[in-house]
């Protein structure tokens, strides 16, 4: 090629394209490269430009619940085409952490999601660590962030202290942030802490415009992020108006950006016994699933609801039916703009694909492992070049 | 309704408006009248527009047809290094949307594999770095020099 060096707009049109693994490569190229792969808006472009060319990938994380706790995660590359399924590639993510740090037994796992190519997972771990850690496996770095000292001592905590997390980004100052939410029960307050990666710090909130008190968190894994918010399934307890108390399902979620919490109701569906409510993420809205297994046929059959305003909950809109299904247990979530169901199997383990249009399903061949294990969650993964820095950053 | 697009080399292209106006260069000089006379091209010789305005005449002919025109473009983008790097020139310089896309994506994936020193060559690059800087960013992201 010719001398003349390429406008920038035109190499960084170029540079966009190329994965990750490449970009890292070519940090030595030549200084104004390295400053331009570390530009938080090329970052932030070469991600939207890896997103829109591929199907993502899953995260799946299958827990082990004998006691152990383990977690281990796996990247699935789905097939590129629907007939392909039995070549799944997989990727063990598990790395062996730097043993003074951290080590990837979990004594209670607190949060594992993944946002823009990130993954967060917390708790508390072997080595009396109790934290989470930033990790972005396409440049093969981490940071670990110890969580702040609880605000009152540990014999002061009654069985029903109630923590939970969340982890967000925050699209108009580009910064991550984690949130740790502490509600000893009735008498004491209700303690929410935030920690910017920006700033590599925790502060904690003092206005908290709503009362977090009569509210409990249902299940650890049923929460999601979307576009900038957070969101939890969560118990209300009402008092009525002749004082009689009353529980209620809402939705919790928390604004990244303006860090405020907000209510919002579930969409008005007709209650089954027995059913399992999760939500998901559907075509860039929130999804509410109702999944129903009817004992004597094994069929199952699940209701998805979308709410398409984001925020309004009166734009909840029954979008869809699917079943009878046979062989699975619970959804995992969508993949493909919403035209892909997965589902995990009867075994826990397996990982079962539907396609809703053409209402096949397929099995992915996964990996063995061993009964205790069940696959708990699946989540869309896309390798981004989000670096880490300050404290308690290892790069491996 | 013709226009007449002239060359580095000073060769005259006759060209149906439809077909030059996918370049945005193009269209905004239409747009402001300025396209009566012959349109001087002063940065895309005679070899590449004629490449160019091939690309504009197939996507105007194949509009409708998506996969006669995917193997088009397919076939289209399949030419050596210097001649790709004149499409991606001229296809800033006339701001043809797809064709730009394409070609950088060409470049891209010729980029892919690359080791550094080998992108220095292709793209005519001084490395600014001392070797000790260098080793170091190396050194830090070995994995990424691996197969």
């Amino acid at each position: 090629m010719r001398g003349n060096n390429l406008a920038v707009e035109l190499l960084e049109n170029i540079l966009v394209r190329l994965p990750v693994k490449s970009i890292i490569r070519f940090k030595c190229v030549e200084k104004s490269w390295f400053s331009l792969f570390q530009n938080p808006s090329f970052i932030a472009k070469h991600h939207r430009h890896r997103c829109s060319i591929t199907n993502p990938s899953f995260l799946i994380m299958s827990q082990d619940y004998s006691g152990g706790d383990i977690i281990i995660m796996s990247l699935l590359h789905p097939p590129h085409n629907d007939v392909d399924d039995t070549q799944v590639q997989i990727v063990d993510m598990n790395i062996r952490f730097d043993t003074n740090l951290i080590s990837m037994r979990f004594l209670r796992p607190n949060i594992c999601t993944c946002i823009n190519g990130i993954i967060c997972v917390g708790g508390s771990f072997s080595g009396d660590f109790d934290g989470f850690f930033l990790w972005n496996p396409a440049i093969r770095q981490y940071k670990v962030v110890p969580y702040p000292t609880l605000p009152y001592p540990p014999a002061l905590h009654v069985f029903n202290t109630d923590i939970n997390f969340a982890f967000g980004y925050d699209h108009n100052s580009n910064d991550y942030k984690v949130v740790r939410i502490v509600n000893y029960g009735r008498d004491y307050n209700i303690f929410v802490h935030v920690y910017t990666l920006s700033t590599d710090s925790w502060r904690q909130k003092i206005n908290i415009a709503i009362d977090l008190s009569n509210i409990t968190f249902l299940s650890t894994f049923d929460e999601k992020y979307l576009n900038g918010v957070y969101y939890w399934f969560c118990i209300l307890k009402n008092t009525d108006k002749h004082g009689r108390v009353f529980n209620c399902e809402v939705i919790l979620s928390f604004d990244m950006t303006n860090e405020v919490f907000r209510m919002l109701s579930l969409p008005e569906f007709r209650n089954v016994p027995h059913h399992i409510k999760s939500f998901a993420l559907f075509n860039e809205c929130l999804a509410f699933i109702l999944f129903n297994k009817r004992r004597t046929t094994m069929e199952a059959n699940l209701e998805i609801w979308v709410m398409c305003e984001s925020g309004v909950q009166e734009s909840w809109t029954k979008q869809l039916v699917v079943g009878p299904l046979l062989g699975v247990r619970n959804p995992l979530g969508f993949a493909k703009n919403g035209e892909l169901l997965l589902l995990v199997c009867d075994d826990e383990q397996t990982i079962a694909v539907y396609n809703i249009g053409s209402q096949e399903i397929k099995i992915l061949q996964f990996r063995d492992f061993p009964n205790s294990f069940k696959t708990s969650e699946a989540i869309s993964y896309v390798e981004s070049l989000v670096s880490f820095k300050g404290d308690n950053v290892v790069q491996y | 309704m013709a226009l007449e697009l002239k060359s580095s080399d000073n060769k005259i292209f006759e060209v149906e408006e439809l077909v030059a106006v996918q370049s945005e260069t193009i269209k905004s000089l239409v747009e402001d009248g300025c396209a009566d006379n012959v349109i001087p091209l002063p940065n895309v010789d005679s070899k590449t527009l004629e490449l160019v305005l091939d690309w504009c005449k197939n996507h105007v002919d194949m509009k409708l047809d998506e996969e006669k025109l995917k193997e088009y473009e397919d076939k289209f983008i399949e030419v050596d290094q210097a001649v790709l790097y004149d499409l991606l020139l001229a296809a800033n310089y006339l701001n043809i949307k797809d064709l730009l896309n394409r070609a950088c994506q060409k470049v891209a994936d010729m980029l892919k594999g690359k080791t550094p020193e080998q992108i220095r060559e292709t793209l005519n690059i001084v490395n600014d770095f001392s070797p000790e800087e260098e080793e170091e960013i190396r050194k830090e992201n070995l994995w990424a020099f691996e197969e």
